[in-house]
């Protein structure tokens, strides 16, 4: 039975149940109102990220449910390191900037931890080794602080500074 | 004038996924310098990344540590004070010794009230500055010591009492609620220690999840008591899940009592316990379902026997955890 997605620019998409299930939020509403055969509304999810973000889940489709304590050591508190990604995610998520935030929202609406992850640590590796310049820049932010402030900052965190 | 981008109105809990993300478990060097670096981005980065950096300070050095103390951890606890935001210190580099350091170690427990982990090196440990630290943060559930605890030594003109003559009331309900206690690098060897080390078995409870086991008995000579300290421990908590014996004069007695009391076991470090066999390993895969992960290099259970039973037991809990999907997953 599939299940057709309406993005919030009325583009509408019809997909397998299994993809749409990929995404919690979807996967409750289908267990809620069984299959009625209506588009299911997401205004807050543009169609062109709708359709970034159902590629992932065709992709994904087949992944067996994720659980939390498959990937943890019991004796070295070490975790998978941040950039470790696969490949086919890794070109999925090489997009513009303003266009991986959008994505990272969406997931976060939409529930699907794997792609919330995978944009996270995305970002996480972009702003590793950067100055605070250079971030404001690569994402476009205006530095709203005033110089005091960023002073004061500054003072109180001497200590991680040069640590 | 262009919208503001989304990265600069992006809500609190993903900028917190994002900081999570980025941190660095092997190099909190650099970790620290990316949160410091995401506090002066915009206003709105600069509370959570404040709250990624305050979580775990890392103070490599005494020098560095001490300025720190100086300069934010004197001042009294109020809401904005960032000093309210660390939960989590590693000071095992700054090596503490009492009682030249009882001072400092108590300092930097009353200027972080609301701790929950602590990692620290002390050789010794008076135990009455073990229970000052839990009293000032009651909050602190996971504690890793490394160094000696006991009474009855004496390091230079530095004499302890023994352990049952010190005021030690309050230690025993702090113990109480322990989610994980490792000091498995904790000679207890000493003066009487190994009454302090029956006073932490007895003391620790049903919240404790991890544990690992210190050095108790003393190398020569006498009969292993870990044994029963683990025996103690396990009746005591029977929701223990992680135990670490690495090393210990331990016997299949212990594996005997964890198999009785702690059906909840998933990991277990029994290296270079020459003390545990085959018939102990397998009795404890069968009495704990969950258990997965067994370490047994240099344990007279080292064949390929055990590594069998260990790997199909390993297997069989991942299919069992597959069909069941998110409901009964842990």
């Amino acid at each position: 039975m599939p299940v057709v997605l309406q993005a919030s620019d009325n583009q509408q998409f019809t997909i397998e149940k299994a993809v749409a299930e990929r995404s919690m939020l979807l996967k409750n509403m289908l267990e809620d109102v069984g299959e009625a055969g209506e588009p299911i509304p997401l205004p807050n999810v543009a169609g062109s990220i709708l359709k970034k973000v159902i590629e992932y889940c065709e992709h994904h489709k087949e992944d067996p449910v994720p659980s939390a304590e498959e990937d943890k050591d019991a004796f070295e508190s070490s975790r998978r390191k941040a950039d470790d990604i696969d490949e086919w995610d890794a070109q999925f998520i090489k997009v513009g900037n303003e266009e991986l935030f959008e994505i990272i929202l969406a997931a976060n609406y939409l529930d699907i931890k794997p792609l919330l992850d995978l944009g996270c640590k995305t970002v996480a590796n972009m702003i590793k080794g950067k100055t605070p310049e250079q971030i404001r820049e690569m994402f476009n932010i205006e530095n709203d602080f005033t110089p005091e402030e960023e002073d004061q900052i500054r003072r109180e965190n001497e200590w991680a500074a040069d640590a | 004038m262009e919208p503001p981008s989304i990265a600069s109105t992006l809500p609190p809990e993903i900028l917190h996924l994002i900081f999570s993300a980025a941190a660095e478990p092997t190099n909190h060097r650099q970790q620290q310098h990316t949160y410091a670096v995401c506090t002066l981005v915009n206003r709105r980065w600069y509370r959570p990344a404040q709250r990624a950096l305050w979580r775990n300070p890392y103070l490599p050095s005494k020098a560095k540590a001490l300025k720190f103390l100086e300069r934010h951890l004197n001042q009294s606890c109020k809401e904005s004070s960032p000093h309210c935001l660390v939960r989590c210190f590693d000071l095992t580099a700054l090596r503490f010794s009492e009682p030249e350091d009882t001072d400092l170690l108590k300092r930097f427990a009353n200027g972080t009230p609301l701790l929950e982990s602590l990692k620290i090196f002390c050789d010794p440990l008076d135990p009455r500055t073990l229970q000052h630290v839990l009293t000032v943060c009651p909050k602190l559930v996971d504690l890793t010591l490394t160094g000696s605890v006991g009474g009855m030594q004496s390091r230079f003109f530095y004499e302890l009492p023994p352990v049952r003559s010190m005021e030690l009331h309050t230690l025993s309900s702090r113990l109480m609620r322990l989610r994980s206690l490792h000091w498995g690098s904790v000679d207890c060897t000493r003066g009487d220690g190994q009454n302090f080390a029956k006073l932490l078995a007895t003391s620790v409870g049903p919240s404790l999840r991890e544990f690992s086991v210190g050095m108790v008995t003393p190398p020569t000579g006498q009969i292993p008591v870990e044994d029963a300290i683990l025996a103690l421990i396990a009746h005591n908590c029977p929701a223990l899940e992680v135990v670490s014996v690495q090393g210990k004069p331990v016997t299949d007695r212990c594996l005997e009592s964890l198999a009785r009391y702690c059906p909840r076991l998933t990991a277990i470090d029994l290296q270079n316990c020459s003390g545990i066999t085959r018939d102990g390993v397998i009795m404890l895969v069968r009495a704990c379902p969950q258990l997965s992960d067994i370490r047994i290099k240099g344990t007279l259970a080292n064949d390929s026997v055990v590594r069998n039973v260990i790997a199909m037991a390993a297997m069989l809990r991942r299919t069992v955890r597959r069909r069941a999907g998110r409901i009964f997953a842990p």
